[in-house]
């Protein structure tokens, strides 16, 4: 069987003044990509891994740092590795 | 009474109706049989029982069912489906976990079990026959349409 | 850039994160670069299918539908969607599409007997034009008629209304709601005075108890029921009690499952009314100050054609909706008679389990919401089903508070939106009014600005009757949109499909697919559907939702809109309406219908500069203003004021829909209770405004038995109705493959024993036969449905098994609404089959 891939995306509820650190600390640990944020606290990231536990884990240590008050996640999706590398 | 008379004379007046009732327009899901008249119908067909996991039409299309769910007991008391592709069961099952998606409430809190209201899976996944499709469909995925236009092909 | 499938799911998770978190797109960088790459865009939509009124994100690529997904800011559903939701974005592709008119022609000319052949849009609105003018001319106004649905648009249904009503004279107009709905409506308008439930979804959360009274709500409200499921599963105080006249999925989460014979549904909701009073436990001070007693008129027949031996047995067929007043000791001394003992024995559900149901409903401490479909409304009795689970919730003041709730539920996406709240019912105009109303006429005759006298006294033929006059030949101009009614309507053999073929009659029929209907036609129009145009549904709850159009129609196929305005053109007033109607208002002297309804400067008063950017609007380039927002905004002006009100036109394409009364930019949650519904007197408690007296209507109304049961010759009952898998007639569900080859044909759920007693076996080729019509289908003894002995039960989606041509057209009397669940049949084995 081929390697899965799981993604999924969600919504990271921080600090106003913690936006940017967290943004950072997300990205540089290679927790997960960010995407958007704004100056109310929101955080818009991507997971991916290879199983669900590795999505759950990052999300897991992403609530953990400080600053951050909530992780939801709001889509995810799994896949095979070999489907996802296709080009149009 | 002959019944293969009747049969053949079932059978020539199927024939003739079959040119009156919508010369012209074809409706797939209904057949050729005239209106006024009722084919025999198609015997049962087979539930695709081969595990095979299907592409989906887009990321968030629920996966189909490959394999049969007869006498699955799902109910109050208990849900067989998740006694394999439960989180702690898909080790043992083979079988994949349900989307972690599946873990959160209508309120969007993430729960340690699958929350209640995604509980009847049956709501969203079926099961596929291998009935013949009457009408084919030629919705277009990402990749085709994508493909298409870059082919510049009108669209 | 390449694109890989891997960047367009993370665009789409970033896209729907984005929305979730309410980040708006512009500020949200990088989504901007991911979205180019690919060139999506998603925007939001309601679901094209049921009543429940599901959010939806609808992404667009090329013109055309690549993907959708439930909306997760939509308050309904959050995110979800049942199997044929997620399967929306293949509605619209199946290969036979209709692209092109299609006329019956032999030899170039119109015939009834001919061919199919493709003409042209003027060509098609040459001969329809000449066969209303024909029958106008020949017949009047009652010649003319049209059958739509609760699947039009708001503005569809409301410019199809105005079309018939003002512009024909004609009240020949009635939606498939009357199939659906018609008896719910009755039951409000009776009890409340007011259409549409007081309550709202909020309430699933709120409940102790869910009570299905004729209800599946498991497979055709599959979303709802994943609130009621959610609800049951996380608070173990809450009790789910499931009713029908056979077992099916709603079951599964039953507490008190109960199995009841076909009409004994009418005296158990007698016996809880006994039950409660008998218990002492009727809140005295809500009844004493907000209800009023009245007896509802028996022995009303069965709504069959008036030579029927069933109706000349009636003795009050003619006045089945009148009511006289009674005390509150008539009422018990009235319920009395509907004790454990015999409402058991009728109903054949155990005593004890008829407590515990009663028990729910008694018990003050326990919050109660009651749902129904059409369990009820499909029912010879159903407006005294509805009113009688109303008695039970007034008895006790369980109603109009959150958890409290008698909920009709609704099957179509825009029942309530377009077919009660525009009211294109053959007897009632928009905002509840009725056209015998002389106060109602002039309402709408000011509105629209017409001549005094305009609109017709008489109610047109409802949706039943209307079959019926074409076979007789008084309807001979007939038009058809968005529905199915040949695989609908019942008892097909002897009324329906002798009056499409009728040669005095003129069949048009508007769809998106090659229907069963459209076989039956002479005309059929290619028909644009769900985002191929701006549209507007509203939902069981009250709730108005909007999307835009996202893609074109394919070949020529035009919106209903369209059809119907356009039509309106070729219609001078002189050759529609008598001399001394235009005589009242001579500036409509040589003017055209298009002008008189339409470009009279209110519906043609929004310029298309007002359609939001980046979207299309077929419509509005074709007429050349913003039609959607100026006949929305003009039906508005009837609602306004009077407890319909509706927000703003632009409002609703900002929101994820909002439920009316919308006052001061506030929805309204639960109505008639004082403090949530700003129509509701201060210090009233509760404000029953729909009343000339501010009072709900508890009715005294009997147990009578069905129009048709089973007998030595054809011994069983026969119930219709749907499977989860498709929709209605499954005209766009059949030909979305998955949902097709998941359920591909009708079966006949039946007992094991039964079976065995006939000697035939799961798969067995069997004829169902009634006094009407037969079909050939095959037996199912397993699977979801159980029916008990003596009782089968057959889907009617399946276009290739017309099981309608098995049903009898009895209808409820006072709402026309056809019982689709209770006829008698035979099963008969095909041999070697």
């Amino acid at each position: 069987m081929t390697r899965e891939v799981h993604i999924a995306s969600c919504v990271v509820y921080a600090r106003p003044e913690a936006v940017d650190r967290v943004s950072r600390v997300i990205h540089e640990a290679r927790l997960a990509e960010v995407h958007a944020a704004d100056h109310r606290g929101r955080i818009v990231i991507v997971l991916e891994g290879a199983s669900d536990a590795s999505i759950v884990d990052a999300m897991e240590a992403i609530r953990l740092l400080s600053g951050v008050l909530a992780v939801h996640l709001v889509y995810q999706h799994c896949e095979e590795e070999e489907a996802l590398q296709e080009a149009p | 009474m002959n019944r293969f008379a009747l049969a053949l004379a079932g059978l020539a007046f199927v024939g003739v109706a079959a040119a009156q009732t919508s010369p012209g327009l074809v409706n797939g899901l209904r057949g050729p049989t005239p209106l006024e008249d009722e084919a025999k119908p198609p015997v049962f067909p087979k539930i695709v029982n081969d595990d095979q996991r299907k592409a989906r039409n887009y990321p968030m299309q629920p996966p189909l069912i490959p394999h049969q769910t007869d006498n699955y007991q799902l109910d109050l008391n208990f849900n067989k489906c998740m006694s394999c592709h439960g989180r702690s069961r898909v080790e043992e099952s083979n079988a994949p976990m349900v989307s972690v998606t599946h873990y959160q409430d209508r309120d969007g809190n993430m729960r340690a079990e699958i929350s209640p209201r995604r509980y009847f899976c049956l709501q969203c996944h079926v099961v596929q026959t291998d009935a013949k499709v009457p009408v084919k469909n030629s919705f277009e995925d990402f990749y085709k349409v994508e493909a298409a236009a870059k082919k510049g092909k009108p669209k | 850039m390449n694109v890989t499938r891997r960047d367009f799911i993370k665009s789409t998770a970033v896209s729907v994160a984005a929305a979730a978190a309410g980040i708006p797109l512009s500020e949200a960088a990088n989504v901007i670069t991911e979205k180019e790459a690919a060139g999506v865009a998603w925007h939001k939509a309601a679901c094209r299918f049921c009543g429940t009124g599901c959010g939806v994100t609808v992404a667009v690529k090329n013109n055309r539908i690549i993907a959708t997904h439930g909306d997760t800011q939509a308050e309904v559903n959050r995110g979800l969607n049942c199997v044929k939701g997620y399967f929306l974005s293949k509605i619209m592709y199946g290969d036979d599409r209709l692209t092109r008119p299609l006329l019956r022609m032999t030899n170039g000319k119109y015939d009834k007997e001919g061919a199919f052949t493709p003409i042209t849009w003027d060509q098609a609105f040459d001969i329809m034009a000449e066969k209303c003018k024909d029958a106008l001319k020949k017949g009047g106004p009652t010649t003319v008629g049209m059958f739509g649905s609760g699947q039009w648009t708001i503005w569809e249904g409301y410019a199809a209304n105005k079309l018939y009503k003002a512009g024909f004279r004609s009240n020949n107009i009635d939606p498939n709601a009357r199939h659906c709905m018609a008896s719910a409506v009755m039951g409000f308008m009776r009890t409340f005075g007011m259409d549409e439930p007081m309550g709202c979804y909020d309430d699933f959360e709120a409940a102790d108890a869910f009570v299905l009274w004729g209800s599946n709500m498991a497979e055709m409200h599959p979303i709802l029921w994943t609130r009621v499921t959610d609800r049951r599963l996380s608070y173990p105080h809450v009790k789910v009690a499931v009713l029908s006249t056979f077992e099916h999925r709603s079951y599964e989460l039953a507490d008190i499952p109960i199995v009841f014979t076909p009409q004994s549904d009418l005296a158990i909701l007698n016996y809880i009314a006994n039950y409660i009073i008998e218990k002492g436990m009727v809140n005295q001070d809500f009844v004493s100050k907000h209800v009023t007693f009245k007896r509802g008129t028996t022995d009303i027949g069965y709504g069959l054609r008036p030579d029927h031996p069933l109706e000349k047995k009636a003795k009050n067929a003619a006045r089945a909706n009148e009511m006289t007043p009674m005390t509150f000791e008539e009422f018990k001394a009235f319920v009395k008679p509907y004790n454990a003992e015999y409402t058991s024995k009728l109903s054949g559900v155990p005593e004890d389990r008829l407590i515990k149901l009663a028990e729910l409903y008694a018990d003050p401490k326990v919050k109660v919401v009651s749902f129904w479909t059409m369990g009820f409304n499909q029912h010879t009795r159903g407006v005294w089903a509805n009113n009688l689970v109303y008695n039970i919730h007034l008895l006790t003041g369980k109603i109009a508070t959150p958890g409290n709730s008698p909920f009709s539920l609704t099957g179509q996406p825009s029942a309530c939106g377009t077919a009660r709240e525009v009211g294109t019912f053959s007897h009632r105009l928009p905002a509840d009014m009725l056209v015998a109303n002389p106060k109602h006429r002039e309402e709408a005759e000011k509105i629209w600005n017409l001549p005094e006298g305009t609109i017709v006294a008489k109610p047109g033929y409802h949706a039943v009757e209307q079959n019926r006059m074409l076979k007789d030949g008084k309807l001979n101009f007939y038009w058809v949109q968005v529905n199915n009614n040949m695989q609908a309507a019942a008892n097909m053999n002897e009324e329906g499909w002798p009056g499409y073929r009728n040669p005095d009659n003129f069949i048009v029929v508007s769809d998106a697919y090659p229907t069963v209907t459209a076989q039956a036609a002479d005309l059929v129009l290619p028909t644009a559907m769900w985002v191929e145009k701006e549209g507007a549904y509203g939902n069981a709850e009250r709730r108005t939702q909007f999307w835009h159009q996202l893609v074109k129609a394919p070949g020529e196929s035009r919106s209903d809109l369209w059809q119907l305005v356009e039509f309106s053109k070729r219609f001078k007033v002189e050759e529609v309406w008598p001399e001394e109607l235009i005589g009242k208002k001579a500036e409509l002297k040589g003017k055209t219908l298009y002008q008189i309804l339409f470009t009279n400067g209110k519906v043609d008063r929004f310029k298309n500069s007002e359609i939001e950017a980046g979207y299309e609007n077929d419509e509005a380039k074709a007429f050349g203003f913003y039609i959607q927002k100026g006949l929305f905004e003009e039906y508005a002006e009837f609602g306004r004021g009077h407890g319909h009100d509706l927000a703003p036109f632009d409002t609703y394409h900002e929101v994820r829909g909002l439920r009316w009364p919308v006052v001061n930019g506030k929805e309204t949650k639960w109505r008639y209770k004082e403090g949530t519904d700003p129509y509701a007197k201060a210090g009233s408690g509760w404000d029953f405004y729909g009343n000339p007296d501010h009072r709900a209507n508890i009715i005294a109304l009997p147990y009578e038995a069905a129009g048709e049961s089973p007998d030595k010759e054809y011994p069983y009952w026969l119930v219709t109705g749907r499977v989860l898998e498709h929709w209605h007639s499954g005209s766009m569900t059949g030909r979305v493959p998955e949902l097709q080859r998941s359920f591909p044909n009708a079966v006949v759920f039946m007992h094991p024993d039964d079976a065995q007693a006939l000697r035939v076996r799961r798969g067995s080729e069997v004829r169902v036969v009634s006094r009407r019509g037969e079909i050939r289908s095959r037996i199912e003894t397993r699977g979801r449905d159980k029916p008990p002995r003596g009782l089968v039960f057959v889907p009617w989606f399946d276009a290739s098994q017309l099981i309608n041509k098995v049903t009898l057209d009895a209808t409820d009397p006072i709402s026309k609404q056809t019982d689709f669940k209770k006829c008698a049949c035979k099963i008969v084995p095909v041999a070697g089959a």
